[in-house]
């Protein structure tokens, strides 16, 4: 490699002519442009492959990385759809179960009052007919006791008033009373 | 020791004797219940006898009055009692209880009639409810 450096330098002195003119070294030239082709195909089958397939690579996660991220967002758009359609039902379904509740509770309320309103006119009514036996019987004791009254004052005038002739006016009566019959 | 003899039959006999006029019969029942032991019984024969008595057109009653009755009463009674009971005689045991207060109550062998003021009044208390 040094000997066709060598070579080509020793040349490009004794040489002139339109290339010269110019400032051109024929063989640096030449030299230089079989330098770029060396460069070009090494550059061309160890680096630019490597480098290529490492941009791919990075081109790929890249996309990979921006499907995933638009899948995310996609799933996201969805769990927030699904949160807001859950959320929807189990609005609804506390709405239900509020009125539902509501509802049971005015029976409820309405039952208690029935019960508390029947068993009032039961007690109501017990104490009624409980008074009227009370009653009852204290006009029967009030009778039973007027009349031992009326017929121990009976005796008692009676016996004073009861002479002979009425006793004996009292026996006819009888007699004749009980013959009629 | 006395041969025991049906209380109807000898019911019946003394009742017999009774009406022919002969009273001792009732001393000789007397022993004779006496002899017998059987004094438990003489109510019973009382009994018997005046329902034979009855049957044959004589009425024994029991008046018993609150006071002594006057022999118009006693005769009203007996005359009440011939006629209920189509009788040829009647005879009245009379006694006395204030208790009744007035009235009379008359009572024979097959029924009693219970015009006293007592009963009154106790009809008039026995209306308790």
């Amino acid at each position: 490699m040094q000997s066709i450096v060598t070579f080509i330098a020793s040349a490009e002195a004794s040489d002139g002519g339109i290339m010269g003119a110019f400032g051109i070294d024929v063989p640096t030239l030449i030299f230089q442009g079989v330098a770029f082709l060396l460069l070009v195909v090494v550059l061309g089958k160890w680096v630019f492959p490597v480098f290529m397939a490492a941009v791919d690579r990075r081109e790929e996660r890249i996309s990979e990385s921006l499907k995933a991220a638009d899948e995310a967002r996609q799933a996201a758009d969805t769990a927030g759809e699904d949160v807001a359609r859950l959320l929807k039902e189990a609005r609804n379904e506390a709405n239900e179960i509020v009125s539902t509740a509501k509802q049971e509770a005015a029976v409820m309320v309405q039952d208690a009052e029935t019960k508390a309103r029947n068993k009032a006119e039961a007690i109501a009514a017990a104490s009624l007919e409980e008074l009227n036996k009370e009653v009852l019987a204290a006009k029967k004791m009030l009778r039973d006791e007027t009349l031992d009254l009326v017929a121990l004052a009976t005796e008692k005038v009676v016996s004073k008033t009861v002479s002979d002739g009425v006793d004996a006016n009292l026996i006819k009566a009888s007699l004749k009373e009980a013959g009629e019959r | 020791m006395a041969q025991r003899i049906s209380r109807r039959k000898l019911s019946e006999h003394v009742a017999s004797r009774l009406l022919n006029g002969d009273s001792s019969v009732i001393t000789q029942l007397a022993a004779h219940l006496v002899e017998t032991r059987r004094t438990k019984e003489a109510d019973l024969y009382v009994y018997d006898i005046e329902a034979t008595l009855l049957n044959k057109g004589v009425v024994v009653a029991d008046v018993v009055s609150a006071r002594h009755l006057a022999q118009e009463t006693k005769d009203a009674i007996a005359s009440f009692l011939q006629d209920s009971y189509s009788a040829d005689r009647v005879e009245l045991r009379q006694s006395v209880d204030p208790l009744l207060i007035g009235g009379v109550r008359v009572g024979t062998a097959d029924a009693e009639y219970d015009a006293s003021l007592r009963r009154r009044l106790t009809k008039l208390q026995k209306m308790k409810v």
